[in-house]
């Protein structure tokens, strides 16, 4: 009579005893990659096709950012390396715009696809890199052309962003530096507004600031600054702006604070909030002191 | 696999009312998540990762006490009593949860893609991303799962997980309210653990597939998964009147 051989419940493959081994020594092999081999050149930014990015700025309001680049272009790769392969400004990027690569590839190939040709032409390309901000549905656009570094062109990103939901930008606001916005705010006798960001700027300042009627509340009743905390206290030039930073105690960003001009207590708005109650904020403080309603 | 441990583990799930009812309490979360960002930020186009984020927590819930349960109700020495062999039990029961957590983040994909859609008109963005981080995160979190309840008896490996989340977050606040150095990286790699995954997305080359999330990925699902399995090859079952 045949006998069947009856397996014992604990019968274990042999893969199994093998298997954590072979997974720990991959980690071993990903942490040897790590720290051997070069780290991979990676984009950030989550680039999109130039039609693709006209149809999603129109559904989703953002503006459109257009990188105009070529292969041979030394500057064109450190604004990649710098800029846009940087963590938080890819974020912000990302977040806040449509980003679209146009490669220039006139001197590989002799010439250059059609979409590239007449972006090149729409905008007036005269050099490599340029940055084009834009809208579609707004005629002029913000422009940098070559590259200013890494902190111009991130300063030039972030300003953008503010200009391009102001729209075709009639009341656009001058943002000055502490020392001058105190001397401003003396002789003009409108309070001071202080707009205080974090070190890594990374929250979304089109809501914080996006709106046509905010802008012009800011242009018409306040003296505009705005500046980074923690702030370099060397930076400043007069005791009185450097007393005033002291006196606030700025813990968190973004913050946004009015400086009365006959030196009463300053009003706070600390933490994100969106455009409507920064609006709703700076118009009660108007109706408080002044008993009217804001000038627009 | 064992189909039949299969469905024995999905039916223990359906005989659990409390559990059926916490599940599907998380499975809205990510429509409420949706309904604060068009609140507050006003959001045009939504993204479908909330999906995922359902994941660990019905893992939680669905595979706590997966197989510490069995032992401590005096279910693994009948089953075993079977010519089942044990890595198949471990192997079945896994997959079995794995695959059910699936299926209802899935279904919640759905819904939330559907919902999105009504509300703002537009698809959310990274359906194929939140898809497959659905499918690691499950595997990944249930393998945790499963070593922790081999270890101990009941639904103590559910305590376990609990009470290192909070020793995470106790530590996320000692750096940010002590400044404390480290705290928050060791916390982000507990929970690195706890939770396995990786984005998928960032795999572009093969240098990126030796990257340390992925390696952290593999080994803690294999450590864990064969972990258990000679574990509970290795317990002392009584026969008795258990």
């Amino acid at each position: 009579m045949a006998q069947t051989k009856a397996v014992s419940t604990r019968h274990l493959p042999v893969a199994f005893k093998v298997l954590p081994i072979l997974g720990l020594l991959f980690l071993g092999a990903c942490f040897a990659v790590q720290a051997f081999l070069p780290p991979e050149k990676k984009d950030l930014v989550s680039w999109r096709e130039p039609k693709e990015a006209l149809d999603l700025a129109k559904k989703s309001g953002k503006p459109i950012l257009y990188d105009f680049t070529a292969e041979w272009c030394g500057p064109c790769h450190a604004l990649t390396d710098q800029v846009f392969n940087d963590k938080e400004t890819s974020k912000l990027i990302n977040q806040s715009f449509i980003p679209v690569r146009v490669l220039d590839r006139q001197r590989e190939e002799g010439a250059n696809p059609i979409e590239v040709e007449s972006l090149q032409k729409k905008y007036h390309l005269e050099g490599f890199p340029t940055i084009v901000i834009t809208k579609p549905d707004v005629i002029d656009v913000k422009k940098q052309v070559g590259y200013a570094g890494k902190d111009g062109t991130k300063k030039f990103i972030r300003e953008s962003l503010i200009w391009s939901y102001s729209g075709d930008n009639p009341y656009a606001v001058k943002w000055h530096t502490l020392d001058d916005a105190l001397t401003l705010s003396r002789q003009s006798k409108k309070p001071l507004l202080i707009l205080c960001w974090n070190e890594k700027g990374d929250y979304a300042r089109y809501e914080y600031l996006a709106d046509k009627e905010l802008m012009q509340l800011l242009k018409t009743n306040f003296v505009t600054t705005e500046f980074t905390a923690p702030t370099d206290q060397k930076s400043l030039k007069t005791d009185e702006a450097k007393q005033l930073i002291t006196s606030l105690e700025i813990k968190r960003t973004p913050a946004m604070i009015i400086v009365p001009v006959d030196g009463s207590m300053p009003h706070f708005q600390i933490g994100e909030s969106n455009k409507a109650d920064n609006k709703d904020f700076l118009e009660k403080y108007l109706r408080f002191t002044t008993g009217k309603k804001a000038i627009r | 696999m064992n189909k039949t441990i299969m469905m024995m583990t999905i039916k223990q799930f359906w005989s659990r009312k409390a559990r059926i009812l916490i599940a599907a309490v998380f499975m809205i979360f990510p429509f409420v998540m949706d309904m604060m960002m068009r609140q507050v930020h006003h959001e045009k186009i939504l993204s479908a990762a909330g999906s995922a984020h359902v994941v660990p927590l019905l893992v939680l819930v669905i595979g706590a006490g997966i197989i510490g349960q069995d032992v401590s109700d005096g279910i693994l020495p009948s089953i075993l009593s079977r010519p089942i062999e044990r890595w198949k039990y471990v192997f079945s029961k896994w997959f079995a949860i794995s695959s059910l957590v699936i299926g209802l983040a899935v279904i919640t994909l759905c819904c939330h893609v559907i919902y999105a859609y009504c509300i703002t008109s537009n698809f959310p963005t990274e359906i194929a991303a939140t898809l497959a981080s659905i499918v690691l995160l499950s595997f990944g979190t249930m393998s945790v799962m499963l070593l922790l309840s081999s270890l101990l008896p009941g639904a103590a490996d559910l305590g376990v997980i609990l009470l290192l989340c909070v020793a995470s977050f106790v530590m996320f606040i000692l750096e940010e309210a002590l400044k404390i150095p480290g705290m928050s990286a060791a916390a982000s790699n507990i929970f690195a653990v706890l939770f396995p995954s990786f984005d998928p997305g960032d795999i572009k080359s093969l240098q990126s597939l030796f990257s340390i999330e992925v390696g952290r990925y593999v080994s803690v699902v294999l450590v864990c998964l064969c972990g258990s399995i000679i574990l509970v090859n290795q317990k002392e079952l009584s026969y008795g009147s258990n």
